[in-house]
């Protein structure tokens, strides 16, 4: 069955600690809210409910507005794999996230897999939610005759 | 460099989508075709001025575009940055990019190098 949403990212990193801290970070509320600043974020919120089936919320702030991710913990497997669902209000259907944490020579080597993402091909095919506004955007601004 | 104009860019879009004002916001644009501020406010659940800022940071995103019209600015969607905006895959990989970058930070400055050998047990 297609969902549309084979979209899927892999980021790798090797980090000069063992990988039961790295785990141990991805898991833990101030450490997270220590970290995890992407961009122009200013604050995070961070609550975390870590064993399977618990969930988490991750709020990140810009000014006097936030983008809320939501989640569920599928994998608890200290200190080898954290698998969660990732949900944002941008999203149709949640996403998925995978950590691996392989212990190498020099530390530990994380492996982030991201899937269910929408992409650009599924986007076009996809129907109901989020894709959907973009489309009726799109189509709407496609009927409308030129009015400047 | 062009790549990383583009990244800001998506950075600015995806956070001018994540508020669902501005979302109906550019919905009601998009079915007017191009209106002044006040009418998209009209029937809206917030001020003016709060529509009249959602409408500065869509413009920044470059999902709005202002044009002078007399002595009035009227707005429409640009559909250009809204098929940027679908590209969730690269906004992702630099997300979490960020992250790892954001997790070695914090794991060198809480864990310094001199100090690791005794504590860490390794697996």
């Amino acid at each position: 069955m297609t969902t549309g949403n084979e979209g899927r990212v892999e980021v790798r990193r090797t980090f000069s600690h063992p990988a039961k801290r790295l785990f141990d970070a991805w898991t833990d509320e101030e450490g997270m809210r220590a970290w995890m600043r992407p961009g122009p974020t200013e604050d995070v919120r961070v609550q975390l409910d870590v064993r399977v089936g618990g969930a988490y919320t991750i709020e990140m702030i810009f000014g006097d507005e936030s983008i809320v991710h939501t989640g569920r913990y599928t994998v608890v497997d200290r200190p080898r794999r954290l698998a969660f669902t990732w949900d944002a209000e941008h999203f149709d259907e949640p996403t998925t996230v995978t950590l691996d944490f392989v212990p190498t020579t020099e530390g530990t080597e994380v492996v982030l897999v991201h899937e269910g993402l929408p992409s650009e091909e599924s986007a076009k095919r996809h129907v109901g939610g989020w894709q959907t506004i973009l489309e009726e955007l799109a189509s709407e601004l496609d009927a409308e005759p030129s009015r400047s | 460099m062009r790549l990383n104009e583009s990244s800001e860019q998506l950075d600015l879009i995806f956070q001018a989508l994540a508020h669902r004002d501005r979302r109906a916001l550019l919905r009601r644009l998009a079915a007017e075709g191009e209106a002044r501020v006040t009418r998209l406010a009209e029937g809206f659940d917030v001020s003016l001025n709060q529509v009249s800022k959602h409408l500065k940071t869509l413009e920044r995103a470059g999902l709005v575009r202002r044009r002078q019209s007399g002595r009035e600015y009227r707005l429409r969607v640009d559909l250009r940055a809204l098929m940027e905006a679908r590209d969730w895959l690269e906004a992702y990989e630099r997300f979490w990019k960020a992250c790892f970058e954001g997790l070695e930070l914090y794991l060198d400055t809480t864990h310094p190098r001199q100090e690791r050998t005794s504590d860490d047990d390794r697996e």
